[in-house]
């Protein structure tokens, strides 16, 4: 049987977000809505929660960068184990949302079948 | 409400955070905020309207602080932040008086009385290997018998000299005859004892500098090896030498010029009634 789904989507959607290029938190809001077409417009102050409890699980890091215009932004990158977390959960993820489609399919008053 | 007071209304929550991390939190915070506004500005947005779609975005500042706070689980890292230090230094300390670390080292019992009061007792065996030995290619081995059981004459001193982050103890010397093992000639001598230690308890001291030294006689026509007997301990050298000296000399030298130390330190002799 697949793993279970232990971590939240919010905690999934960062990770994935951080596996291209390390970001910083504004930019992961606007990368997110635009990936998900709009789909995903979290409360934008509820994010840092989700990047502050994925470092202190050392699944991402953090560290200080200064931008062109001189502001220091705090960036995130994800780390080894935030890789393998990120690749499990996805394919927990794949099964889990595989298993809801193939139920919802079969339900004939939908006609998704 | 305006930017800094959303971000104090976030802050308010957070009850187990330290300084730093609360500064970091405040300036992630308002960058932000910044960003999300200058996003807004150059859309067109005027100050007071980007500000306020800014908020908006942002959500309640109440919930956002109660779910950062629930983050920070307990004040376990609070006060591990803060003891790490003196965990490390609590933990090192011992670490270096161990004799777990190195099997010949005296314990720490044995380390501090031997830096108060040193214990010469058992060295000799060493010592009879040094005389044996090519031991130093620099200076004669000691090939005489100790004085320190049988000396005729007997002067305390506390003499220190500090070389680099060590510290020189010179504590006794005392004057008699003793015997050349090689050719069995009874002769006249003056015998230093003394320790060396790191001026940190329990710090390596440099044995090099220390543990090889030369002492010789008021004319220099005498010159003998003194260094550490023991040749066991890397953090206490416990130091002997005997050189011969003549009738009525007042003081021997000790001397090192290695390693960019260079000392040389006058002992004085006791009388020795003729």
């Amino acid at each position: 049987m697949a793993k279970k789904q232990t971590m939240d989507h919010a905690q999934l959607l960062v990770l994935s977000l951080l596996a291209g290029e390390d970001m910083y938190g504004y930019q992961m809001i606007v990368e997110l809505s635009r990936r998900s077409d709009h789909t995903f417009e979290m409360k934008e102050g509820t994010l840092y929660p989700v990047l502050h409890g994925l470092e202190r699980e050392g699944l991402v890091e953090a560290y200080q960068q200064e931008a062109p215009t001189g502001r220091v932004r705090k960036y995130y990158h994800l780390t080894r184990r935030g890789a393998a977390a990120l690749k499990e959960e996805a394919q927990a993820w794949q099964t889990y949302s595989g298993a809801v489609n193939a139920v919802l399919r079969a339900c004939p008053a939908l006609g998704l079948a | 409400m305006d930017r800094r007071q959303y971000t104090e209304q976030v802050l308010s929550s957070l009850r187990r955070v330290t300084y730093d991390e609360r500064e970091s939190i405040r300036q992630e915070l308002d960058g932000h905020m910044e960003d999300h506004m200058e996003a807004l500005r150059e859309l067109g947005f005027d100050e007071q309207l980007a500000e306020e779609r800014t908020l908006a975005a942002m959500g309640d500042p109440a919930e956002v602080g109660r779910e950062l706070n629930r983050q920070y689980t307990g004040w376990g890292w609070v006060i591990s932040g803060r003891i790490a230090k003196l965990a490390a230094v609590l933990l090192v300390v011992p670490l270096l008086c161990s004799p777990i670390l190195h099997d010949r080292w005296m314990g720490p019992a044995d380390y501090i009385k031997n830096r108060l009061d040193p214990d010469f007792s058992g060295t000799t065996r060493f010592l009879e290997y040094a005389a044996r030995s090519d031991f130093s290619p620099d200076a004669p081995a000691p090939d005489m018998t100790p004085l320190w059981d049988g000396a005729e004459s007997v002067l305390p001193l506390d003499i220190r000299l500090q070389v680099g982050n060590d510290e020189l103890r010179v504590f006794r010397v005392s004057v008699g005859e003793t015997e050349d093992w090689d050719t069995g000639r009874i002769f006249l001598a003056a015998e230093v004892l003394a320790v060396a230690y790191d001026q940190i308890p329990f710090g390596l001291v440099s044995s090099w500098v220390l543990g090889e030294m030369t002492l010789a006689s008021q004319d220099g026509g005498h010159t003998a090896w003194c260094g550490d007997l023991a040749g066991q301990d890397g953090r206490l050298l416990r130091i002997q030498g005997t050189v011969e000296i003549q009738p009525g000399d007042t003081y021997v030298t000790l001397s090192q010029d290695r390693f960019g130390q260079k000392f040389s330190l006058r002992i004085p002799l006791p009388e020795v009634a003729p």
